[in-house]
C-alpha cells in the first residue's frame, strides 16, 4: 500500500540523487552549484517531511541562501566561463573512482544493516518544535551558543587577515 | 510511513556521490562544493538516527551523548 507520504519520499529521493548526481557530472562549475542549490532545496523538503521545521528554515536560510550565493559569486570571481575540458592528466586513477565508491557505498550499506537497522520500525511523525529549539537554545545552551558566535568571529578576521595579506 | 532505513539508505547514496565528486573534479572550488553535499547528507542521516532512537524530536531531551 503506498501512502502519500511514500509517493512524496520517492520522489523527493530521486531528485536528490538526480541533483547530486547533477553537482559531480556537470563540466560547468556554475551548473554544478546551481544543482547544489536544488538538492539543498530538496533535503529541506526531507527535514520538512520528518516535522523538522526549524531544520528545514535553517537549511534553506544558510546552505540553499548563503552558501549557494557564496559559491556562485567565488565561481565567477575566481573561474570565470572556465570548464573542466582537455586531457586529464590523471584519467588512470580517476578510472578507479567508480568501483572504489561502488565499494564503499556496499560497505556503508553492511555497517548499516548490522547496527542501525537491527528492529527498525517507521518513522513517526511528530511536532519538532521551532519553539522548544529557542527556549533551549538561550537557556540551557546559552553559554555555548555564544562561544559559537566568538568562534565565527575569530574566523571572519582570520578570512580577512588572510585575503589582505595575499593582496599585500 | 516510510521506514527510517530508506532515510538513512539514502544519506549513503547522497555521502558516496558526494565523495564520488570530491576524487572526480580537478576544480578545488567543486571539490570544496563536493564536500558540502557530502556532509549535509551525514546531517540527514544523524537527524533520523536520532529520530529512530528517540521516537520524537526534542532538544530538550538531547542532552545525552550516549543511547
Amino acid at each position: 500500500m503506498t501512502t502519500a507520504g511514500q509517493i512524496a519520499f520517492w520522489i523527493l529521493a530521486v531528485m536528490a540523487v538526480a541533483s547530486a548526481a547533477g553537482v559531480v557530472l556537470r563540466r560547468n562549475p556554475i551548473h554544478s552549484a546551481l544543482f547544489l542549490v536544488v538538492h539543498l532545496a530538496t533535503l529541506a523538503a526531507f527535514f520538512l517531511k520528518m516535522r523538522a521545521e526549524f531544520l528545514a528554515t535553517a537549511q534553506v536560510i544558510v546552505y540553499a541562501g548563503a552558501i549557494a550565493v557564496l559559491f556562485v559569486f567565488a565561481i565567477m570571481v575566481l573561474i570565470p566561463g572556465r570548464e573542466e575540458t582537455g586531457p586529464d592528466p590523471l584519467r588512470a586513477q580517476r578510472l578507479f573512482a567508480v568501483p572504489v565508491a561502488g565499494l564503499l557505498l556496499v560497505l556503508l550499506a553492511v555497517m548499516l544493516r548490522s547496527t542501525l537497522f537491527a528492529g527498525a520500525g517507521p518513522a513517526q511523525a511528530v511536532p519538532g518544535g521551532v519553539a522548544n529549539i529557542g527556549r533551549a537554545l538561550f537557556t540551557d545552551y546559552l553559554f555555548p551558543f555564544e562561544v559559537t558566535s566568538v568562534l565565527l568571529l575569530v574566523a571572519i578576521v582570520g578570512v580577512m587577515a588572510l585575503a589582505k595579506r595575499r593582496l599585500a | 510511513m516510510v521506514p527510517t532505513s530508506y532515510y538513512v539508505g539514502l544519506s549513503a547514496v547522497l555521502f558516496v556521490i558526494g565523495v564520488l565528486g570530491v576524487i572526480v573534479r580537478r576544480d578545488p572550488l567543486i571539490i570544496v562544493l563536493c564536500v558540502a553535499a557530502a556532509e549535509v547528507a551525514v546531517g540527514l542521516a544523524i537527524i533520523v538516527a536520532i529520530f529512530r532512537l528517540r521516537r520524537r524530536l526534542s532538544v530538550d531531551e538531547l542532552s545525552l551523548m550516549r543511547g
